[in-house]
């Protein structure tokens, strides 16, 4: 039996009002945006699911976490609705999901993934990262492009590689991985441009 | 599934008109519940054709399609591509195409709906041959005797 549920009732218009929220959240670091225009394939939270219909499509390689490849209704709807091609390996990835389970190997995959070159910063890739909560967990400050003065925000239980990583990324700018968190259909974004401060 | 006999039923569903199609459907009386997997949508298909069938290929022109796919209550999934820009058709294509899926739907439908639309179709198949066939000019040379 087929596991294809439905996406964006209205393809376009939903597509659109996503892209504007998912661009708020880019431009205002650490602001809360949510996505509620379609839901859950599977495994996969709202979120992300809304974000990738959004923004990936066929010419953009999208990698996911062991426990999101192992689900068939995952792969099944992104598939059909996405038609993104699925990569095998981190290094060539535009898109990276983490699912909350496979949290842990956060280490290895954000040393992998592709972070663009000097002619082309804009390869750089995207990593969705599902966590369990945006008001409890680890606090950090954030400042730079698009905030005022500083915003502070929860990021969730994430192991301390996450952390680490995000404080000590900047020296390596305009080359970068942007990254969002997920927690169900509610999202935060810290792009490249943003410092982390414990 | 049998693949070879839902290509036909298919190929049925696109090419019959709207309005035949339409009118066949409503004297059946069905309402089965169904949800949109993806709405009818618009696209263009480039067609390729070659000179005389065997000749080299060419671009021909480009073609609007409409494509929908739905999903019935107990889980069969009907697909529909058709020529043109009509999308209730599209709709309503890929809902018989999932019902053919479905034993009680199947019969019902191939017998009310899909054969009749088949025999007409042919017919009309049959008719332009033949008023294509009438007016065929065969081109042949006399031989006027001129070598000897």
């Amino acid at each position: 039996m087929t596991m294809i549920t439905t996406a964006f009732a209205d393809a376009i218009h939903d597509s659109q009002v996503c892209f504007r929220r998912l661009l708020k959240a880019m431009s205002e670091p650490g602001t809360r945006v949510e996505l509620d225009r379609a839901g859950r394939f599977g495994n996969l939270s709202a979120g992300c699911v809304q974000t990738l219909l959004t923004l990936a499509d066929s010419g953009t390689r999208l990698w996911l976490s062991p426990a999101l490849r192992q689900d068939d209704a995952v792969l099944e709807n992104l598939r059909f609705h996405v038609a993104a091609p699925l990569s095998s390996d981190t290094a060539e990835a535009d898109f990276a999901v983490l699912a909350g389970a496979d949290l842990d190997d956060c280490g290895a995959l954000l040393s992998r993934l592709p972070v663009g070159n000097e002619e082309y910063p804009d390869q750089g890739a995207t990593l969705l990262i599902e966590t369990d909560s945006l008001d409890r967990g680890v606090e950090v400050t954030l400042s730079g492009p698009g905030i005022p003065d500083t915003r502070r925000i929860f990021l969730g239980q994430v192991p301390e590689a996450l952390v680490r990583f995000l404080g000590e990324r900047d020296a390596a700018f305009p080359l970068g991985i942007d990254l969002m968190l997920v927690c169900d259909r509610e999202l935060v974004a810290i792009p490249r441009t943003t410092r982390v401060e414990r | 599934m049998n693949t070879p006999q839902r290509k036909q039923w298919m190929s049925v569903l696109a090419r019959t008109s709207f309005s035949a199609l339409q009118s066949g459907w409503q004297a059946l009386q069905l309402t089965p519940e169904y949800q949109l997997i993806r709405a009818p949508e618009i696209g263009l298909a480039q067609v390729r054709a070659r000179m005389g069938a065997t000749g080299r290929q060419f671009n021909l022109g480009d073609v609007t399609i409409t494509r929908a796919v739905v999903k019935l209550n107990s889980g069969e999934l009907g697909y529909s591509y058709l020529r043109g820009r009509n999308k209730p058709h599209a709709e309503l294509a890929a809902l018989i195409d999932a019902l053919m899926q479905t034993r009680s739907g199947h019969e019902v439908l191939d017998k009310g709906l899909i054969a009749p639309l088949a025999a007409q179709r042919a017919e009309q198949e049959v008719a332009a041959r033949q008023q294509v066939a009438a007016s065929k000019v065969d081109f042949f040379t006399m031989v006027r005797g001129e070598d000897e």
